[in-house]
């Protein structure tokens, strides 16, 4: 197991009283929430996690264009994920930690291309009282995705285009 | 630390008065010295300090060079602990018993309208560290982990609620003061730079503050106030060269940071500041409003407010020459 994944999978477990306690009020939840999230920042999003999908609208500009900025957005919000740590995986978690590697490498380390501005699209439907899931922040924000493996999409990329992997958000 | 002292004025490095000098870069050149003293191998008290400091080759040689003349001396000790040396200073220093105390500087009064937010957040990161400890410290968890652990706890204090009115520390650097005076408004560009790195802060209160941390439960919401939470104003640049000084093995105070980094700090009021925040963004919105718009009565209100804008940035001009004039 990733050692990275393990120590948060740790940190949630030893915090997760707090979180659950009486006294701690919904400001206070959300910061650990995205104390987590912060925490998922720094775990692996390199190619393994990659689900497959690119976006209709970078489908499009692949060929057309050179500058085209790819980004990867992560079908779960950092935030959401922290919440959902704390809530409904956190026995999960608790049974085996390697369950969070699981978690991570099937659901919340998951990203597809987008371009930029559909990034800032989502932004709105990622707030965590907006989030209901991820299939349904891309229909609200419009983002059709086409399934397209990393070698598809180099071998679409339009001459003169920088290597991608490009921004992460 | 006396030992120190004595080794520094036998060896002739530092002035006989050297106490007089209340800097901290005296202070951690000492304990560089004492180690090479003790622990080095072939290496003189500049190679190290470039090593340490960045210092740029002219100043290297110059310092080698003097080292040379006056003592000839090379070291011949211990070249793991000099290789420890200069990948953890910090922890060379602790063992050396320095004084690392953070100087919690001028205590301010947070009057935001968000204390209680703020006391809140504090108590709850106070309480995940708590909770967290055993963890830090666990021979199971690996360096990697710990400062992962860092991180994390250094995330929850840049979500910490700020305001800048309160936690500027009241000081902006030389070089920004001179961009100020030689730039137009628009060309204007400043860092807000906290002295203390927040990952830092995060190994800090796992390692050293942690009886603070969990015998008072304000000690966060004090540090925080006090040392996390404040910031100067510098340039880019300056803040990008803070870097490599800003890492839990490198930083052992801001003071040192800033000189090392060689960026000079001068008093540039609170007043001054918010005026330069108010005029940047007024700018900042006018500008785009002028791009946008085609009606003439529009245009000229918003020239006029460009205009005066300009003005008021003239008046910070000359207080930022006044400012510089006076160093």
């Amino acid at each position: 197991m990733n050692t990275r994944i393990e120590l948060l999978a740790k940190f949630i477990i030893s915090t997760a009283p707090i979180y659950q306690s009486e006294e701690t009020n919904a400001r206070q939840k959300a910061l650990m929430e995205t104390i987590v999230g912060a925490g998922v920042f720094y775990l692996p999003s390199g190619n393994d996690y990659y689900n497959g999908f690119i976006s209709q609208a970078v489908l499009h500009a692949l060929g057309r264009n050179n500058k085209i900025k790819l980004v990867k957005e992560h079908q779960f919000p950092r935030k959401i994920t922290g919440k959902l740590c704390y809530t409904k995986y956190l026995n999960l978690i608790e049974e085996d930690l390697g369950n969070l590697d699981k978690l991570y490498y099937e659901k919340f380390g998951r990203w597809n291309y987008v371009l930029e501005s559909e990034n800032k699209k989502l932004i709105k439907y990622s707030k965590t009282h907006n989030f209901i899931d991820e299939n349904t922040s891309y229909l609200l924000s419009g983002i059709e995705l086409v399934a397209m493996s990393l070698a598809d999409i180099r071998l679409r990329r339009a001459e003169g285009s920088e290597d991608i992997i490009v921004d992460e958000y | 630390m006396e030992e120190i002292k004595q080794i520094l004025v036998n060896n002739e490095v530092l002035p006989i008065n050297h106490e007089s000098k209340n800097s901290s870069i005296i202070w951690i050149r000492a304990f560089l010295e004492y180690c090479i003293h003790n622990h080095a191998e072939k290496l003189t008290q500049s190679d190290v300090l470039k090593e340490h400091f960045k210092l740029d080759a002219t100043k290297h040689e110059f310092r080698k060079a003097k080292l040379i003349e006056k003592k000839g001396f090379y070291y011949k000790k211990d070249s793991y602990t000099l290789k420890q040396m200069k990948a953890f200073p910090y922890s060379i220093a602790k063992e050396l018993n320095l004084n690392l105390e953070i100087n919690f500087g001028e205590k301010i009064k947070y009057t935001g309208t968000d204390l209680n937010d703020l006391t809140e957040k504090c108590e709850l990161l106070s309480d995940m560290i708590k909770a967290t400890t055993e963890l830090y410290h666990a021979s199971t968890t690996n360096d990697e982990q710990r400062g992962l652990l860092e991180t994390i706890i250094g995330a929850g204090i840049w979500y910490l609620p700020s305001h800048k009115n309160e936690l500027y520390s009241g000081y902006a650097s030389v070089a920004l003061l001179e961009d100020i005076c030689n730039k137009d408004l628009n060309d204007i560009k400043w860092t807000e730079e906290h002295s203390f790195p927040r990952k830092v802060a995060g190994n800090r209160l796992y390692s050293q503050y942690i009886n603070e941390v969990n015998s008072n439960s304000q000690f966060l919401k004090e540090l925080y106030l006090s040392r996390l939470g404040r910031f100067n104003i510098v340039t880019t640049n300056e803040n990008n060269k803070l870097k490599r000084f800003a890492t839990v093995d490198n930083f052992i105070n801001d003071n040192l940071s800033y000189e090392a980094a060689e960026i000079h700090l001068v008093n540039f009021p609170l007043e001054l500041f918010s005026k330069l925040v108010s005029i940047k963004n007024s700018n900042k919105k006018a500008n785009k409003a002028l791009s946008e718009t085609t009606d003439q009565i529009r245009l000229e209100k918003i020239r006029t407010k460009i205009a005066l804008n300009n003005q008021a940035f003239e008046e910070i001009k000359i207080t930022a020459k006044t400012l510089l004039n006076i160093l």
